[in-house]
């Protein structure tokens, strides 16, 4: 009759080092709830990048294989093409995906390869240290932006959804977050369908998140959460930015 | 004699050896039935603890927002 | 179902070097390939463009060299026989992945067919690239597997002897040849009959869903040093098997040899007609051509150096090979050298001319330089 809320069959007993309230522990969990909702676990395979997130290969309870800093679009074609049976998801921060991984996430995406990327977007490079990510908004400081973020020197930042809604490929492109209780249950509804369209065979799908990085901002775990609403989500507005599911 | 227990309905157990004090937990129980330890646990964090077991209706929503899945909640 | 069997095995055939390496990869149970177009070695993806598709394969042609190399990384996790050819800048853009695919210990098979370097070069057969592949080419300790062809039979055939060297070590092995082998035609057959992959034994490392098994991880970080430490010293361990069993080599009129020449693909050609041109003229020249540049066969030359007193090596660059030459001889013969780098090859006289020069002159223990 009642319903447990415990630690997802698809992830391992092994207990997560992110720092105190970072995002990307929440969006592990997120994915395997939906791994666990939709019995895909034994025809899972998750993508590792490099990032902070580089153990999500120890944390999640399937097989998983950790690829080259930018990657994972690439790896995962190889292994769709070849294993089309597979559940393929390759997980990525904004530096991997959007800076050194840029061609390789655009090119799987107008090709509609048949696999689901979580994007997670914290506006930063959290594993080396804090600096300027593609994401980074304009005045951000980061430690490669000790007086913020200048678009006249660096430019302006990538807007990922947006930039690849442009594009005939990706079936579903949803931007989401992982802050407060709403948005990390709108998160989870995004993740799962775009798992169930891969499941359908229907194309490429993507779900950014917008992720604290309490560390990598220099705020307590409150703040980052707050930040996320008052200024990330303004910079990169929450919310569908393709979804050709009905279309198809 | 008439029953004053109250039905349980629903059990919070915080895993406090995995908790990093984020405090997200807090924030989100309806009930304000959680706070932080004022004791620190072997990580050095003040783990969140509930106050008020009986009082949780076992929404969930500090596991919800819990990063370190350090909540487990049983809606009886 | 259908034969998927283009050319029966012997049958003589006349094919260009770099389809018949297409080809071969086909034949041995390749299933895809991704790779972005360089010269000389377009015609490997403009031919598996057609055929992996009538073999129920995937061809991809990918955005960069970098997407492909990554590609296939995903496809060895998979089991999969999958390849990538380049040249050139091409080849390093790569060097990051394969770097990966050997700590992952994955089997896959790529080919270089050299162009001149370095920076764009240009399109002419060269073989400046033997330090990159033989020392592995990225960064970190490992080895790749070198087979280096100098025919288009050895084109046709060598990417099965890959696939299986790669599965048997579970390790990357490639084809390192140039634009003149990839572009030459001749007649050439198959020596080895049609794989169906399906009949592969079974990976017990791959990942493909951990249904009825515990899952699986394929990675290359090691944050603990001991541990680093300890997957290095296997790797080292499976490289010195393989340098005690797989070294391949040739020779040819070796016996009564005053000088040798030493040289792999193009140059062991060009080299071949030097020999048979100065045994006519009586001169008593051998060569002796290394077929896995690594493992080097370090072992044989140095053998051959108690006999020979005289060694010439002969490459299309300013000296790379010759380097190995040197520490296999180890000091026991004077060791000559004749080098045409830049896309440029020396011809048969050439190298003859050189070899008569050197049998006038007293043996020097120290390598000349330069032309
Ligand atoms: C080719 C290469 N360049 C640079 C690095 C160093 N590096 C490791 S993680 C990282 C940044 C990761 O940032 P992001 O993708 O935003 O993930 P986060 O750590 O913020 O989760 C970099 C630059 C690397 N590992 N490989
Ligand atoms: S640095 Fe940022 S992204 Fe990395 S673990 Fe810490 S909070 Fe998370």
């Amino acid at each position: 009759m009642g319903r447990i809320y415990k630690k997802p069959v698809s992830m391992t007993k092994i207990a997560m080092r992110y720092c105190p309230g970072c995002g990307h522990s929440i969006a592990h969990r997120l994915i395997a709830e939906v791994i666990d909702e939709l019995d895909i676990r034994e025809r899972a395979v998750g993508i590792a990048p490099v990032g902070c997130s580089v153990f999500l290969d120890e944390y999640m309870d399937c097989d998983m294989i950790q690829v080259p800093h930018g990657r994972g679009c690439a790896s995962a074609t190889g292994m769709k093409r070849v294993r089309p049976d597979l559940i393929v998801f390759s997980y990525q921060g904004d530096g991997d995906l959007a800076a050194i991984g840029t061609a390789e996430t655009i090119h799987a995406a107008t090709r509609s390869e048949n696999f689901t990327v979580i994007f997670i977007n914290n506006a930063i490079y959290g594993m080396t240290g804090g600096q300027q990510a593609p994401t980074t908004m304009p005045g951000q400081k980061t430690t490669t932006n000790p007086y913020g973020r200048e678009v006249k020197v660096h430019g302006y930042p990538i807007k990922v959804c947006e930039m690849l809604s442009a594009l005939d490929g990706p079936i579903y492109l949803e931007r989401v977050a992982v802050n407060n209780v709403p948005n990390v249950l709108k998160a989870k509804r995004a993740i799962k369908k775009a798992f169930q369209i891969q499941l359908d065979g229907l194309g490429f799908t993507l779900v950014e998140i917008l992720s604290p990085c309490p560390t990598g901002w220099g705020v307590i775990p409150k703040k980052a959460c707050e930040y996320v609403d008052e200024k990330m989500s303004k910079y990169y507005p929450l919310g569908v930015y393709k979804d050709l599911t009905k279309k198809k | 004699m008439e029953e004053t227990i109250t039905k349980l309905k629903a059990k919070i157990k915080i895993i406090e050896t995995l908790c990093k004090g984020c405090g997200y937990c807090i924030d989100a129980c309806p009930k304000k039935i959680l706070e932080m330890a004022s004791y620190s646990n072997q990580s050095g964090y003040h783990p969140a603890r509930c106050i008020k077991p009986e009082d949780c209706i076992g929404c969930a929503l500090c596991y919800q927002v819990c990063p370190e899945i350090a909540i487990e909640v049983e809606k009886l | 179902m259908k034969n998927m069997e283009k050319y029966k095995m012997g049958e003589k055939v006349l094919m260009k070097g770099n389809e018949a390496l297409a080809e071969g990869a086909v034949r041995a149970g390749c299933r895809f390939f991704a790779g972005y177009p360089i010269t000389p070695q377009n015609e490997i993806p403009e031919y598996l463009s057609w055929r992996i598709f009538e073999v129920g394969g995937t061809f991809i042609q990918s955005e960069s060299e970098i997407a492909a190399i990554n590609m296939i990384f995903g496809v060895a996790a998979c089991g999969v026989r999958g390849m990538t050819s380049s040249s050139g800048c091409g080849i390093s853009l790569k060097q990051e992945g394969i770097s990966y695919i050997a700590s992952a210990e994955l089997p896959f098979f790529y080919a270089n067919i050299i162009r001149g370097g370095p920076g764009l070069g240009n399109i002419a057969p060269a073989q400046s690239d033997y330090f990159q592949a033989t020392r592995g080419g990225g960064h970190g300790d490992y080895r790749v597997i070198v087979l280096a062809p100098n025919s288009v039979t050895e084109m046709g055939n060598f990417p099965k002897l890959a696939y299986d060297l790669a599965d048997k070590y579970r390790n990357p092995c490639m084809v390192l040849a140039d634009g003149l082998l990839g572009q030459m035609m001749e007649p050439m057959e198959f020596n080895f009959d049609w794989v169906d992959p399906d009949k592969l034994p079974p990976k017990d490392y791959i990942v493909t869903g951990c249904k009825g098994r515990p899952r699986r991880i394929i990675n290359t970080l090691h944050m603990i040093p001991s541990i680093l430490e300890k997957h290095n010293w296997h790797l080292y361990e499976k490289y010195q098997r393989i340098e005690e069993n797989e070294v391949r080599f040739e020779g040819c009129n070796l016996e009564d040899a005053e000088i040798v020449i030493v040289a792999y693909g193009t140059s062991a050609r060009i080299s071949t007609e030097a020999v048979i041109k100065g045994r006519k003229k009586g001169i008593k020249v051998g060569l002796f051509r290394p077929i896995t540049l690594w493992p080097f066969p370090k072992k044989a030359i140095n053998e051959l150096a108690d006999r020979v007193k005289k060694l010439l090596v002969v490459e299309m660059n300013m000296g790379q090979m010759v380097e190995d030459v040197e520490i296999a001889v180890s000091g026991k013969s004077a060791i000559h050298f004749l080098g045409r780098p830049g896309g440029s090859l020396p011809t048969g006289d050439e190298v003859l001319d050189k070899v008569e020069e050197i049998l006038s002159k007293p043996a020097s223990p120290e390598r000349e330089r330069g032309k």
